[in-house]
């Protein structure tokens, strides 16, 4: 009964060829992006998250101006529209001019567009005194993509301090956008390592480091954070604030992630292909950091994904409350200090623009997060 | 589409007289995810009043499919074609293809016609109730005259039937405190609540240990004369096979290749693939020394499948420019007994 | 250098829960010789699997010894660390029952089969790839194949990548268990020749763990029989499946359904279920399904003796024999 090699003569059936050479040496990341790619809102919705990253990136290129400039002459101006027609003629993109008006009545005053001026709008272009920034902090320059030609464009109007709007949410977005991601990095590092300790030692480690997660996690989440940034001095470099804020918010959420990292591993720890590692001769650290952690990271990161949006509310809550960052520093929540007045929804309802952003990012990260839970095991 | 099947099959289908059920020229594809499954090739089988059918096969040969399909509970993604023609008790003969999934007519055919019991006890009992309560439940469900009372009597004298020890006391224990084997009664008890006329059974004993085991078939086997039902037996154990059923259909790649008596494919088998399967098996009465026979190769996906036998690409006798061209026939060796297998016509040229 | 590869001396594993201690296994002894293969048969809940893995140190034993017999002389194998670890653990090996779980599913096919020469040689990468060609093309996986990930294969594949990494450091003693279980009959019989083929061409050694007995007969040398953690009965194949000693070891194999109709085999179906080893019974933990059961068994347990080259653990061997 001897072996006969029937592949040779017969032809290899194609449907054994059927799914793509590309899908056997996918990894498991490249296993990933497959699914989510089906996934068709959390594919809008990392689109969309992109576009807000890379404009909080091109922050101050794309703003037409710098946070502390301000015009006192426009204060509270809605927002001004871009034409493209003038009396039916074709002029290409312009916004009119602006003229301030006082209500016959109630002697408000706001501004209306001044027909008569145009004021066409160039792109790429020097912009005025005070727009100055560093690309990256290094390459100074004051090009910005657009300024409107002897006069003034503020898409989403301007507060009471005559400071562009739409400036101060690109702006915003790089604090609004980026404190979350980096105050999640550290919450992962912080998490991973604690976590990993407790999980696979065990014994007397995993004892005292789950009361130390008890301990803090005891802690109300609310009044710690504003405790803590209450104790930021008011006098600190926006930068410091930021890098402070960040480590307040990865403090109080590490201990959440070391659970769910410890719990992790013990599950992990029980599985046929770590014990085959361990017989193999695999040392501890080899275990831990090719095997252990990779077969759950991607959990790891669907549970931080969808951490983020409550970072993001975390960040505009206490900056809303006075408690995170201050003025001149910008973010969505401070812009947002401006709306807790009421005349501010009656009269002046564009300055609640900044919340359309918070909302939309904080939906678009949840449904990333879905997409990727989704895609997080693609072994099943 | 299955959604859109009436409720009311249509009348007017026939089948023999000794028979219960009938499938013909059933077809299966699986919708799954970039390409199209075909599970299920064009099966034909009948099962007559009283008869345990083995299905047998390897994993990926549609005998699973084959049997949901006839319960109606496959996914939403399998599309089925084809009929499957059975008798109802009340005498009609329903295409079960035609009929709503969800429907009344069928949820009404399923358990009380129809039962099946699975692999996986556990999954059939809801962890939150007590047995007793699930198997009155079904009671009642079937039975409009059934009270409370009268249901849990039945239930008890089920669970007496099913060789469950004590069964005042096990009647108001939850599933977890029941061990596989006592799971595995306990859901034949359920089957027998409603007293079907065709029992599928799914791998039913292939979780559990030899001796739960063996003391399961018996079970089954005493039943089956006491109650006259009909048993669709689906396993990949020929062992099983052999002590369990009267007539066998070997399937591979989603085709039966060979149906016959127990005592046709064991002691007889044409087929390459049935003959392969046996002979590849460690018996308990061979010497052994010798060693085992290989088919060679590994099963392959049933996609984009062009007419072809099955088993072409793993097959000693495979005839070139024949077997991986067309279609195979079905031939008779003798009767009751069929192989879909070129070789047999060779044979049969032979001979005539 | 005598012929024997490993002694197992009283080997014990309990399991500590809340409250409830589970003796998995209660002082199994056993000696094993260079090139045989010992099947280890028994139901869910017997120790099999769990005298697999204390053999291989996957688990650690609560008492007891691993005696391994190496040209320097005996060493325990559970007690061995450093220096001594790093030399002798790759000659205690495994393949698992599940294809499926037991590959890491983030690693290429050639990243499992060489990662424990990584860990236990100094190898140049170049000398470990033609090791694992080598190696990959000796149990029949295509070279070609090697830079896929685990789920571009079938079980039976899957199976053999497994093989390959147990044997890539060429071990001595392999623990097969239920390497075949999970299996299709027709790739059941591949792997099956496959082992036997290597086993001749290595002088490996196994230790097959399995619950289906037909396979155990065909593989093992000698085969022991276990119930709740204890030993009921040892011996050669051949005479062993002939003629069982132990009530039990003929239930068991009475209950095995045979691939032929016309084969009736008298089937002695036992009562009951196995018990729950966190509470066994007392005495011999067979005595409430044995049917020669006496008043001394349910008290005492049975001591595993000799009658001429068997060990039985029964007080009862001799009148159940007589019986037939």
């Amino acid at each position: 009964m001897e072996m006969k090699d029937k592949t040779k003569k017969t032809p290899v059936r194609k449907s054994q060829e059927k799914k793509s050479d590309k899908y056997y040496y996918a990894s498991q990341w490249q296993l990933m992006g497959r699914k989510f790619r089906k996934h068709k809102l959390a594919m809008i919705s990392a689109f969309v998250l992109m576009i807000f990253y890379l404009i909080a990136i091109l922050g101050n290129f794309i703003a037409p101006q710098g946070t502390e400039q301000y015009d006192g002459k426009y204060v509270n101006c809605a927002p001004t529209p871009v034409h493209l027609f003038h009396e039916g003629k074709f002029v290409g993109p312009f916004v009119y001019g602006l003229k301030m008006e006082r209500d016959p009545v109630t002697y408000m005053a706001h501004f209306a567009e001044d027909t008569e001026k145009i004021c066409r709008l160039r792109f790429f272009t020097e912009g005025d005194e005070g727009g100055e920034y560093k690309w990256f902090g290094l390459i100074p320059s004051n090009i910005h993509l657009f300024k409107a030609e002897d006069g003034k464009v503020f898409l989403f109007g301007t507060d009471n301090m005559g400071r562009d709007l739409f400036s101060r949410v690109v702006l915003g977005a790089q604090i609004s956008l980026f404190i979350p991601v980096a105050g999640m990095l550290m919450t992962l590092v912080l998490g991973l390592a604690i976590g990993s300790l407790a999980g696979y030692f065990g014994g007397w480690v995993d004892t005292v480091i789950q009361r130390i997660i008890e301990v803090v996690r005891s802690f109300p989440q609310v009044p710690l954070w504003m405790a803590l940034s209450a104790a930021i001095p008011k006098t600190m470099k926006p930068a410091q604030v930021f890098m402070l804020m960040t480590v307040i918010l990865s403090l109080v959420s590490w201990p959440g992630l070391a659970r769910v990292v410890r719990s992790k591993f013990i599950s992990v720890k029980k599985e046929d292909f770590i014990m085959a590692a361990r017989i193999s001769g695999a040392p501890a650290d080899k275990l831990i950091t090719r095997h252990m952690i990779p077969s759950f990271l991607s959990y790891i990161i669907v549970d931080m994904t969808m951490a983020i949006p409550g970072l993001i509310i975390g960040e505009t809550t206490l900056s809303f409350l006075g408690l995170g960052l201050r003025s001149p520093a910008t973010s969505w929540g401070v812009l947002l200090q401006e709306t807790n007045k009421l005349e501010t929804i009656m009269f002046y309802n564009w300055k609640l623009i900044p919340m359309i952003f918070v909302f939309l990012s904080v939906l678009a990260f949840n449904f990333m997060g879905d997409g990727l839970r989704d895609a997080a095991d693609p072994y099943k | 589409m299955k959604h859109n099947r009436k409720d009311h099959a249509q009348d007017g289908y026939q089948i023999a007289p000794e028979h219960i059920l009938e499938v013909k020229d059933l077809n299966v594809h699986i919708n799954v995810d970039d390409y199209d499954l075909h599970a299920v090739r064009g099966v034909n089988f009948s099962l007559k009043n009283g008869e345990t059918l083995g299905l047998v096969g390897e994993s990926g040969c549609g005998k699973s499919v084959t049997s949901k399909e006839v319960l109606g509970i496959n996914p939403s993604n399998c599309k089925g074609s084809g009929q499957i023609l059975y008798r109802t008790k009340s005498g009609k003969v329903l295409n079960l293809l035609e009929l709503n999934q969800d429907g009344a007519v069928y949820r009404a055919i399923r358990g009380s016609e129809i039962s099946m019991i699975f692999q996986e006890p556990m999954t059939a009992f809801s962890p939150l109730y007590t047995i007793g309560n699930q198997l009155a439940e079904i009671i009642l469900l079937h039975d409009p005259k059934a009270t409370k009372a009268s249901a849990r009597e039945r239930v008890l004298e089920m669970l007496k039937k099913v060789g469950i020890a004590n069964p005042e006391k096990r009647i108001d224990q939850y599933p977890h405190e029941f061990s596989g084997g006592m799971l595995q009664r306990a859901l034949i008890a359920m089957m027998l609540c409603c007293n079907p006329d065709i029992l599928i059974a799914d791998e039913p004993t292939t979780a559990l240990d030899v001796t739960i085991q063996a003391q399961i078939l018996e079970l089954m086997r005493s039943l089956q004369k006491e109650f006259g039902m009909s048993i669709l037996f689906i396993t990949h154990d020929l062992g099983t096979v052999a002590n369990m059923c009267d007539n066998v259909a070997v399937m591979y790649l989603g085709e039966i290749v060979e149906y016959g008596t127990v005592h046709q494919i064991f002691h007889n088998p044409q087929h390459p693939y049935t003959k392969g399967l046996l002979r590849s098996l460690p018996k308990m009465n061979e010497s052994r020394e010798e060693k085992l026979y290989i088919i060679n190769g590994i099963v392959p996906l049933p996609v984009d499948l062009p007419p072809c036998c099955g088993f072409y690409d793993r097959c000693e006798y495979c005839i070139e420019g024949v077997c991986p061209n067309r279609t195979i026939p079905e031939f008779t060796v003798e009767p009751g007994h069929m192989v879909r297998c070129m070789l047999m016509e060779q044979g049969e040229k032979q001979h005539g | 250098m005598d012929n024997v590869l490993l002694e197992i001396k009283h080997l014990s594993k309990v399991y500590e829960g809340k409250g409830v201690n589970v003796k998995a296994l209660s002082d199994v002894s056993l000696t094993v010789e260079r090139g045989e293969t010992i099947g280890i048969v028994g139901e869910s809940g017997c120790g099999k699997t769990t005298l697999g893995r204390c053999v291989v140190r996957g688990i650690d034993a609560t008492s007891g010894e691993v005696l391994f017999h190496t040209d320097e002389g005996v060493i325990d194998f559970l007690k061995i660390k450093g220096a001594q670890m790093k030399k002798y653990r790759k000659d205690i090996q495994m393949i698992f029952q599940d294809p499926y779980a037991s590959l890491d599913p983030r690693m290429t096919v050639f990243d499992i089969i060489s990662e424990p020469l990584r860990y236990n040689t100094n190898l140049s990468n170049r000398e470990i790839e033609l090791a694992v060609e080598k190696i990959a093309e000796q149990v029949g996986l295509n070279k070609a194949y090697l830079r896929r990930y685990p789920h571009a294969f079938s079980g039976g594949q899957r199976q053999r990548i497994g093989i390959a990494r147990s044997l890539i450091l060429q071990p001595k003693l392999i623990v097969c268990d239920e390497a075949v279980s999970a299996l299709d009959v027709s790739i059941q019989a591949q792997i099956i020749n496959l082992l036997e083929d290597l086993q001749k061409e290595y002088n490996l050694t196994y230790l097959f763990i399995s619950h289906a007995l037909s396979v155990v007969r065909h593989i093992s040398d000698r085969v022991m029989v276990m119930y709740l953690g204890r030993v009921v009965e040892f011996g050669k194949t051949e005479e062993l499946f002939a003629e069982p000693r132990h009530p039990y070891t003929k239930a068991l194999l009475s209950a095995v359904p045979q691939p032929d109709p016309d084969i009736l085999v008298d089937r002695i179906i036992l009562e009951g279920e196995v018990p729950n080893p966190a509470n066994p019974p007392s005495g011999c933990h067979f005595h409430p399904r044995c049917a020669y059961a006496t008043e001394r068994c349910s008290k005492e347990a049975p001591p595993l003796e000799e009658q001429d080259g068997r060990l039985v653990a029964c007080w009862n061997c001799e009148a159940c024999r007589n019986k037939e």
